[in-house]
């Protein structure tokens, strides 16, 4: 209790002074906030629960994503084609797979397709002709070894250059899709130069 | 309730020390701008628990865990705002806790010390009450008394709550110890965005979706998070509140939806779509949902950074062949080539103070490394060495920048002051840490 005392004390000197003379505001080591410190231990000893007397450090609000509530669209309609096809959602398969389409691959930070893989395009091409009622998602991949952004735009670049490719070769624009993963589908996992060239790729996925 | 001599011969020196912090009011203790900072050599005494003595044996292993949590805070924190030189002098652990803060101070002077931080904590409830003292040793002042109320649960926030006023206090700026990262992880097998504390510690997974999630960024007011997500099957660009739970799709157009960043005062997104064009930079205003394309070229345009004032985005380019940073005005469109070094540079951050943007450079060997360079392309300089080094990010007060790195085989993020000093891994369970975003000094 003595304490108390002395403390109730120490804040009236302090008041008296600061309201004495010292009005600056906000800046360090002042005596205004003597006297916020001098109240502040004052209150504390027999108060127990005057929360306002000192700070009350805010909440971590952040919540995490309720993965079972649907997403609120803000735009009109959701353009994005196709659905369900990735995370090895059931609708597509590998055309590889099958026989019936066949990855093609491109050199670094490139999207043009290389004159090997101008026969291979051709064969896919008359394949899908030959198979009019099939719908196809071309996948654009990259390598790893860019920035994860460029990769999706790089992915993007890769698979509308194979769909453009197709179209020219008479397969109609309807039929194919495009999707890109970036770096984050790799073929094979290593990081090395043969990984990443088998990496840097365009493949086709088979929709009903 | 009488005066004993003692409280009497306190009282006179508490009227000194009113008198002598009035003559001092202006002191900065340490002044950020003097080219070699001295550290302030300082005495962090442990916490004391002042609450009821438990009963229960699981309560006090509570009460213990969170002695230890405040005390490793305050240590974290200090080292981290490399202001400090903690001394750990054995005759400093010998000082007194005494009422009489005379001998306190002397001991601590002894003990070759500026400032002693200590502090006691009771638990009320799921309250965490914590008093937290600052004394300088060499004026015989209290620099800081203060008393605050936290989550039991979350220690670490009441230090860092307390280290941002302790470094305004000493030196006039706001403290990012409050600050949070987001950022990507695959700990749990798929990339999902995280949240943690500016060191790291707190970790926490904001999306529950199990797709591939990717770019997280901070809206000014810290609230809101854009991110790219496969959720839906195809990558779209996603609004979520942080504080409601709110998700909302920003653009899900054929093609690209990615790379969206807020404008510095939240009403615009830029961000690359590619649905009509090759991929171009576009500012979408959140309001009407207008769209205004900023980039007509045949290339690539990705990774926006806008400049404090938002009147320029900085970004990726490949027009001119190889990935390149440009700046584009965002009145007049008109875009400038900032970079013609290395052959690979990209995502470009812009200081919070305008005066620099941080971007990754590769000499075309897939090794990245942090540079720097000014807005008119002047003065580029190269801030990281060693490993592979991408996505920089600003601390809100300038002064350090989040990036990740691989170095032996996985990928964590670290932090380091702009000269590239004070390089620090910052903490991670398990798994590849990617896309580091700072926030804004957040309410």
């Amino acid at each position: 209790m003595k304490n108390i005392a002395f403390k109730f004390l120490f804040v009236s000197f302090a008041l008296t002074v600061a309201a004495a003379g010292c009005s600056t505001a906000n800046k360090a080591f002042k005596g205004g906030d003597l006297t916020l410190i001098g109240k502040e231990a004052g209150v504390d000893q027999d108060a127990g629960g005057v929360q306002h007397d000192g700070e009350m450090v805010p909440d971590d609000n952040i919540v995490a994503e309720d993965a079972s509530r649907n997403t609120s669209g803000v735009s009109s309609k959701t353009n994005a084609e196709p659905g369900p096809l990735t995370q090895g959602g059931g609708l597509a398969k590998k055309a590889a797979d099958s026989g019936s389409l066949y990855a093609v691959y491109f050199d670094y930070d490139q999207y043009t397709i290389k004159d090997e893989d101008f026969e291979r395009l051709a064969t896919n091409a008359k394949w899908l002709k030959s198979n009019a009622g099939i719908r196809i998602v071309v996948e654009g991949h990259a390598d790893e070894r860019g920035e994860t952004e460029y990769n999706l735009a790089l992915g993007d670049r890769r698979a509308r250059s194979v769909k453009r490719f197709l179209e020219d070769f008479g397969v109609h624009d309807e039929r194919i899709a495009t999707i890109t993963f970036g770096e984050e589908k790799p073929a094979d996992l290593s990081h090395n130069e043969d990984a990443w060239s088998r990496n840097r790729r365009a493949e086709f996925m088979l929709l009903n | 309730m009488a005066l004993t001599r003692k409280n009497l011969i306190l009282l006179f020196f508490a009227l000194i020390f009113i008198i002598s912090s009035r003559e001092s009011e202006a002191k900065v203790y340490i002044d950020l701008s003097a080219p070699a900072v001295k550290k302030l050599p300082v005495i962090v005494r442990g916490f004391k628990y002042t609450g009821k003595t438990p009963t229960d044996p699981r309560q006090g292993q509570v009460i213990e865990n969170i002695k230890s949590e405040l005390m490793n805070s305050v240590v974290s924190d200090l080292k981290f705002s490399n202001l400090f030189a903690i001394v750990e002098d054995s005759r400093a652990a010998q000082i007194p806790d005494v009422e009489l803060q005379a001998i306190e101070l002397l001991g601590c002077r002894q003990a070759g010390a500026d400032l002693i931080i200590k502090g006691t904590y009771s638990i009320d409830d799921k309250t965490l009450v914590s008093e937290i003292t600052m004394l300088d040793c060499v004026n015989e002042q209290a620099v800081m008394e203060k008393r605050y109320y936290g989550s039991a649960a979350f220690p670490r926030r009441l230090i860092h709550y307390f280290s941002d006023q302790l470094y305004e206090e000493l030196t006039g700026k706001k403290g990012i110890f409050s600050t949070r990262l987001l950022f990507v992880s695959d700990r749990g097998g798929n990339k999902e965005i995280y949240v943690s504390d500016y060191d790291g510690r707190g970790a926490r997974q904001i999306t529950r979706n199990k797709a591939i999630n990717l770019s997280p960024q901070w809206s000014p007011d810290g609230k809101k998070m854009l991110y790219i997500s496969y959720k839906s099957g195809v990558p779209a660009l996603y609004m979520f509140d942080l504080t409601t739970g709110r998700d909302a799709v920003i653009s899900d157009k054929q093609g690209l939806n990615i790379a969206g960043r807020f404008s510095p005062d939240g009403t615009r997104v830029a961000l690359t779509l590619s649905a009509e064009k090759s991929p171009e930079l576009y500012a979408l205003e959140l309001a009407s949902r207008a769209l205004t394309r900023l980039t007509d070229n045949h290339g690539i345009d990705v990774s926006p950074t806008w400049s404090p004032d938002g009147a320029r985005i900085s970004y990726t380019s490949d027009a001119a062949g190889n990935p390149h940073i440009y700046v584009l005005d965002v009145e007049t469109k008109e875009a400038k080539r900032l970079t013609y070094n290395g052959k690979y540079n990209s995502s470009p951050a812009w200081s919070p103070d305008g005066g620099l943007i941080a971007f990754s450079r590769s000499d075309g060997s897939g090794r990245f490394n942090i540079w720097t360079i000014r807005p008119d392309g002047t003065n580029e300089t190269q801030i990281t060495f060693e490993g592979n080094n991408k996505n920089p990010s600003w601390s809100p007060d300038g002064r350090f920048i989040v990036f990740s790195s691989t170095r032996d085989k996985v990928t964590a993020l670290y932090v380091m002051r702009l000269d590239g000093t004070g390089l620090t891994r910052i903490a991670s369970v398990v798994g590849n840490e990617t896309m580091p975003a700072w926030s804004p000094f957040l309410k």
